[in-house]
Formats: structure tokens, C-alpha cells, sequence
């Protein structure tokens, strides 16, 4: 209906303003004429046509009614008085469509402004999230810190515990000493088959006892020192005290001991700690010492002949079996000096059962 | 229609008893029209307060005329200002909401300003 209209008043208008200032001949319009025909033109033209029709089309009305007082006289007050009218219809018209302008500006701004806070609060719940997770994933490592904390202090707990009772088991079962920060476990008695290097089914009980131990020790080097009697060449108690001292390396990897961490020495008649002139003596000479190593130390301090024979180290003179014939020997026992004095040998052949053997 | 309009009879009883020679129907209507312009503003922006003030010299020159007995002329006068307080209202309301619109973008810009911290 609007289009209409504009159709009807815009070129049909045009035309009778032409029309009407043909007509008039001389008559010039009017100032406001003019000024009313220049504003209308603009409400025509511009925003207001489109966006407040009813007012450009009251407009156009003004305009005829001052364009026919023109033509039937011009030059009136009349005249005037109704170009003034269409002027003002004109610019309210103008005025009109700017107001519905802005209005239409204002909701495309509150648009806007809703549009910026919602991809605002996006962005905040988004971080927010963010932060969420990554604080939950904070708390869940620190809680799996946690946990590990306790467990590994548990474990070292029970770790210490273990080597305390295995310590205190040893203690109580055998005869155990410290030399320099190294643990010496000493088995004495009947340990094996008498003259041989098997087992006996009590030295594998005892020996039990000694692995369950040295399972707190796992880090550590185990030596198996096998020792004889002074009886018997001192050629064949050096290789029996090998094989004693493999009889046991074999038997505590059997029962657990890492064979990387464990060797075998004999070391034959050397080193007594006790007479052997006596039988008792002689019996707490056949012996096998185990020991465990200082941490982070070679397993080679005390000096040995490996199990394969051959000398691991040389620097103790008392292990050849040279230095062990040597002409210090005393009738008096050492039994817990680092430095253990070698004890008189006699000419008694190795293991000869002149006195208590196993 | 305008909502002045609806203030018109009791306009009319007060032009009446003023026993003015005024055409009653448009000077009624052409007072509402001026107290329509008043309350939203006319007077606060100078485009709209200069028609309002076109609007009310020429309802004095109206009566002036009406007292002289030239009732078309002072007819006239009272349809000029009738339209020009018409204006005034219209341009008040422009401009509010002009100002309205330049608020709403000032706060998207403050916003933005805020967001970009």
C-alpha cells in the first residue's frame, strides 16, 4: 500500500510540480515554495520514503495543496503559508525516518552487544573448564604422588624392617660380625660331607637362613670364602676349600642370591682363627665365611683366588698358598682381627678325620 | 494519531473559557501538540526548543488575528504551528534516540576494551 503511494506521489507529483510551473508563467514561486519542493525532494529520495512512507505521502499532500494555491495565486500569504506547511511535513517526515533509524541502529547495537557477551561468556566458561581439568589433573598427580610417596616409604619401611629381622635372625643363628663397614657371616661346624664339599641337610638349613638375609642385600657383593684346616697338603685344602665355598655360592643362588652379585674363593688352610694343634680348633677352622661387601665397592678388598682358580687379587699376601706356609704362623687364635694372624700348620694330611669333621 | 490528541477536550473546555475568537478545534489541538513537544524534551535541544518556539509565536499571532477578525489567516498561523510543534516533538525524539543508539555502540566499544585487558 505504502509503494503505492510512493509510486502515485513521487513521479505523479513531480510531473504536476513541472506542470504547475509551466503554467504559472511568470509567476515565480515563492522562497518557500522552493524551500518546500527542495525538502520534499529529500524526504523522497532519501531514508524517509522507505522507512516512513505515511509521512512523505502527507508531505506530497502539503506540497499539491501549496503548488494549486500557487498556481490559482501566487505570490499569496496563502501561498506561503501552505509552502511552509509542506516544508515542515517535509522535514518531519525526514525527522521521522531518522528516529526509526536510530531505533533500528540502537537494537543492531544491543544485538551486537548481546553477540560480544555471549562469545565473552564462552571464552570465560571455556577457560573456566580449562582451568577446571587441569586442576583436577593437578590434584589427581599430586594425590598419585601421593600414594607413591607412601607406598615407596612403605617399602623402604618394610625393606628395613626385613634386613633388620634378617640381620637379627643371622645374629641369632650364626656368627656374624663387621670389618670395615663389611658384614662377615661365619659358618662353622659340620657343614659338609666329611673329606667332600657336599652340603649337609643342616648346613642347607642354616644356609636358608643366610639367603633370606641377604635378600635385604641385593645391591651389595657377596664373597664365599672357604676355609680348611691346616691337615693334609696345602695344595688339595685350597682346592677343597674352592669347591666348599662353590658348594655354597651354588646353593644361595639357588635360594635367591643374584649370581651376578655373588663369587666363590677358597682360600684354603690360610687365615685360622683357631689352633689347629687342638680338635676343637681345627673344627672352627674348616669354615665358610660369606661377605657381604661395603655398597659401591669392588668385591675385591680382601683379596682372592676366583672360583675359577685363578688369583682375582693379589695385594693380601696371606691368600697365596704360599703366604699362607709362611713362618708367622702362631699357636694363638685371631678370631675377629681384620688383620688375622696366620696360625702353625701341622703335617697332618687335608681333612684327615684325626679330629672332628664333617 | 498522535497521543496528544487524546488531551484535546479538556483543552478545548480550557480554550473556551478564554472566550478567544480562535478557531477552538486547532488551537486545542495545536496546544497539545506543544505540551506533547514539552514533555519529550523540545525545550532541552536547541533544533527542537527554536520550532517550539516558532510553534508558540505563532499561536499569539493567531489570536491576534482572530481578535482582528481575519480567521483565515489566523487559521493558517494555527496550522503552522501546529505543525512546527509537531517537529519540535519529532526532533526531540530523534535525537533521544540517536543518543540512545550512540550509548548502546559506546557500551559494545567499553566492552571490547575490557575483553581486550
Amino acid at each position: 500500500m505504502s509503494k503505492m503511494r510512493r509510486t502515485f506521489y513521487g513521479p505523479g507529483f513531480a510531473a504536476f510540480a513541472l506542470l504547475g510551473a509551466a503554467c504559472g508563467g511568470a509567476a515565480a514561486p515563492s522562497t518557500e515554495l522552493l524551500s518546500a519542493r527542495n525538502a520534499y525532494s529529500e524526504a523522497r529520495n532519501g531514508e524517509a520514503a522507505k522507512l516512513n512512507p505515511t509521512g512523505v505521502h502527507e508531505a506530497a499532500e502539503s506540497l499539491q495543496k501549496a503548488e494549486a494555491v500557487h498556481k490559482d495565486d501566487p505570490g499569496s500569504q496563502r501561498e506561503k503559508n501552505y509552502s511552509y506547511i509542506a516544508l515542515r511535513k517535509s522535514e518531519l517526515a525526514i525527522a521521522s525516518a531518522s528516529e526509526a533509524l536510530a531505533r533500528q541502529e540502537q537494537q543492531r547495537a544491543e544485538e551486537t552487544y548481546k553477540t560480544e557477551l555471549e562469545q565473552k561468556s564462552e571464552q570465560a566458561s571455556q577457560q573456566s573448564n580449562q582451568f577446571a581439568q587441569q586442576l583436577t589433573q593437578t590434584q589427581r598427580e599430586l594425590q598419585q604422588n601421593s600414594q607413591t610417596l607412601q607406598q615407596n616409604q612403605q617399602e623402604l619401611q618394610a625393606a628395613r624392617e626385613a634386613a633388620d629381622q634378617a640381620q637379627a635372625e643371622l645374629r641369632q643363628a650364626e656368627a656374624v660380625r663387621e670389618e670395615e663397614g663389611r658384614m662377615i657371616i661365619s659358618l662353622s661346624g659340620v657343614l659338609f660331607e666329611p673329606a667332600g664339599h657336599t652340603l649337609s641337610k643342616v648346613a642347607e638349613r642354616r644356609l636358608d637362613t643366610v639367603a633370606h638375609a641377604l635378600g635385604a642385600y641385593r645391591d651389595r657383593q657377596i664373597v664365599v670364602e672357604g676355609y680348611t684346616d691346616a691337615q693334609g697338603s696345602e695344595s688339595k685344602n685350597l682346592e677343597l676349600s674352592q669347591q666348599r665355598a662353590d658348594a655354597v655360592r651354588e646353593y644361595l643362588e639357588q635360594r635367591g642370591v643374584d649370581a651376578e652379585h655373588i663369587r666363590a674363593v677358597g682360600k684354603g688352610e690360610s687365615n685360622p682363627i683357631a689352633s689347629n694343634d687342638t680338635a676343637e680348633g681345627r673344627a672352627t677352622n674348616r669354615r665358610v665365611e660369606i661377605v657381604v661387601e661395603r655398597e659401591s665397592t669392588t668385591p675385591s678388598s680382601r683379596g682372592a683366588i676366583g672360583s675359577d682358580g685363578s688369583s682375582v687379587k693379589s695385594g693380601s699376601a696371606d691368600l697365596s698358598p704360599s703366604s699362607t706356609q709362611g713362618s708367622s704362623r702362631s699357636a694363638t687364635p685371631a678370631p675377629s682381627s681384620p688383620n688375622r694372624t696366620s696360625l702353625p700348620r701341622t703335617s697332618r694330611p687335608a681333612d684327615e678325620p684325626a679330629a672332628p669333621r664333617e | 494519531m498522535h497521543a496528544y490528541k487524546l488531551w484535546i477536550p479538556a483543552l478545548s473546555v480550557l480554550a473556551a473559557c478564554g472566550g478567544a475568537e480562535l478557531n477552538q478545534t486547532r488551537a486545542t489541538e495545536v496546544q497539545a501538540a506543544v505540551l506533547a513537544a514539552e514533555q519529550v524534551g523540545a525545550n532541552d535541544q536547541p533544533k527542537a526548543a527554536l520550532h517550539l518556539q516558532l510553534a508558540k509565536e505563532q499561536i499569539e499571532s493567531a489570536k491576534r488575528l482572530a481578535a482582528d477578525g481575519d480567521q483565515t489567516n489566523s487559521n493558517l498561523l494555527l496550522d503552522r504551528a501546529k505543525v512546527d510543534a509537531e517537529l519540535a516533538m519529532q526532533l526531540a525524539r530523534t535525537e533521544r534516540e540517536q543518543e540512545n543508539a550512540r550509548q548502546a555502540w559506546e557500551k559494545i566499544r567499553d566492552l571490547k576494551k575490557e575483553s581486550a585487558r
